[in-house]
Order: C-alpha cells, then structure tokens, then sequence
C-alpha cells in the first residue's frame, strides 16, 4: 500500500488486474525464435583471419619482382653454352 | 520505490555511495532467494522471453489496452511487441526493465494509434475486463464500474493512471516512459483521479461509509 495515496486511491489499487489468459502464453513464445549471437571466440577469430588476409594483401606486390636480366634465363643460359660448344668443337674440326 | 514483481532490488555499493537496480528473478531461484548485496562488477543475465513474458505481459497488454479499447488489438500488439523483443533483447545496463518495456511498449502504442487512426473508435468501444474476479460482490461491482469509468477517461488520463495505480510507476517515470513534461505527468493523473472519484462516487460511498 502506497503511503502518499489516499483512501480512495489504495482501494483502486488494491483491485487486482486480470491475468493473461495461459493460452496465450503457449500461443505466443513457440513462435518467437531469440535473435542467436555469435560467440565471442567465433568473432575474434574471424576478426583475426580477416585482418590476416587483409595484411598480406596488402603487403604483397602485385607482381613478382623480375630479376636484372630476365633474358638470360636459365634455359637460354643452357642453350647459349651448348650452341658455343658446338661452335667450338665444330671450328676445331 | 518502484515495487518489482519478478524483479528483486539490488543494492550496489561502491566509491562510497549506493545505487539499486532490479534484478530478474524466476521462480525457480527465487526459493534461494536472501537479502543480497551485490559488487557492481556482477551484472545479471539478461532475461529470457518466456520470464519477460511472466513477468510483464499482463501489464504491458494492460497499457496496450487503455490505447486500442478492446482486447484482441492490444493482443496483436504484446504479440509484435515481444516478436521485437525476440530480435532486439534487452540490452545490458537497463535498471529500470519494467519502466523500459513500458517506455517501448508506449511507442508502439502511438505507432499502432497513427497507422491506423482509430483513436475516437478506440475511446468509443465497450473495455474489456480489466480486473481479476473478485470474491466480494462489492469488489466486484467497484471493479466493473472501475473498468467502465477508466473507459471514458482521454487516452492521456487512462494511461497515466495505469501506470501510477496498477504498474507502481512514480512521475518521474512516468514521465519518461511517456516523453512528457513531469508537471503534465502529475496533473493528467489528478485529472484522471477526479473524474475517477466522481464517476463512482455514489458506489464508493456507500461501500465504505464513513
């Protein structure tokens, strides 16, 4: 009972409401799904993976360096050597 | 202080000075329930639908009911209220969770008021029974002729009795649940509490002759 009412006004408030009937209970909440949350060690890990990525992106050159002479392979080196070779043995002969 | 049903007041202390909150309880606790005293750094867990539901249901169908007038609207709008509940939960930090829900379920209430302009039909409509059945058949004519006298108040007036009489809430609250000023709070529940007086006065009077 409220100390600062009057008579009147605790008599009202002592009328008590009308509860909700039960079947609206078992009517209503089955169809309410709770909004899930992620775990926090699911977000800070996707956090972290994501960050990664973006890290190595972003640091990575686009293309890979070429060296100084990207003519001279080692293919070409190989065959320049051989055709002297033959060069030679054929110039002695 | 604001009385708590299903919520139990806690005291934090610290720095110096104490500060209360309400805190859920559910039936199953509430067996083990002692005088507690809690460090701030303890914050409760946040209540499931089905204890919001027990806990707050009937008064925020209540309040959905002193806006539409009749009783299957105000059931749409605890539905919709609670399915946004579902997606949006309570968030931490809330001290007052039954002003909260008032204070939501207020918006949604003048939400529903503009979409479908039906506030004459609204005040128009016979009310639905608002009290429990009551055992003395004195109670249980104030309590019809309260229903019907609460039906003929201004939307403004009806709610705020509500929420001062049945749902314990102070000015203050009331005022912010309801975006007015304090001062307007106080005299739409004066107003209120008049015509109130005066509409089962002759009833009142010779129930409780003095």
């Amino acid at each position: 009972m409220n100390t600062n009412f009057d008579a009147f006004e605790n008599d009202l408030q002592a009328l008590r409401r009308r509860e909700l009937p039960a079947a609206w209970r078992d009517e209503l909440l089955p169809a309410l799904k709770p909004a899930t949350r992620t775990p926090r060690w699911l977000v800070m890990g996707w956090s972290m993976a994501w960050a990664a990525i973006l890290l190595m992106y972003f640091t990575t050159p686009a293309e890979p360096d070429t060296p100084p002479h990207s003519a001279h392979t080692l293919p070409t080196l190989l065959w320049q050597e051989r055709a002297a070779m033959i060069d030679a043995f054929l110039a002695s002969n | 202080m604001l009385p708590c049903d299903g919520i139990t007041r806690v005291i934090l202390s610290g720095g110096g000075a104490e500060t209360s909150r309400c805190v859920f309880h559910t039936d199953k606790n509430l067996a083990a329930m002692r005088p507690v005293r809690e460090t701030a750094h303890r914050m409760p867990a946040a209540p499931t639908l089905p204890e919001l539901y027990d806990a707050h249901a009937a008064g925020l169908f209540h309040y959905f009911t002193s806006f539409t007038g009749g009783e299957a609207d105000a059931k749409d709008l605890l539905q919709e209220l609670f399915i946004k509940l579902a997606r949006q939960p309570v968030p931490a930090g809330v001290l007052n969770l039954r002003a909260w829900l008032l204070r939501l379920a207020h918006h949604h209430a003048i939400d529903w008021l503009r979409r479908h302009q039906v506030r004459r039909r609204a005040e128009e409509e016979t009310p639905p029974e608002m009290f429990a059945a009551q055992d003395d058949p004195d109670q249980a004519e104030l309590a019809r002729r309260l229903t019907r006298a609460l039906a003929i108040l201004p939307l403004e007036q009806r709610s705020v009795a509500q929420l001062k009489l049945w749902d314990g809430l102070t000015f203050e609250e009331i005022a912010e649940v309801q975006g007015i000023p304090l001062n307007t709070a106080a005299s739409r529940y004066r107003y209120a509490l008049e015509k109130l007086r005066s509409e089962l006065r002759p009833l009142y009077d010779e129930l409780k002759p003095s």
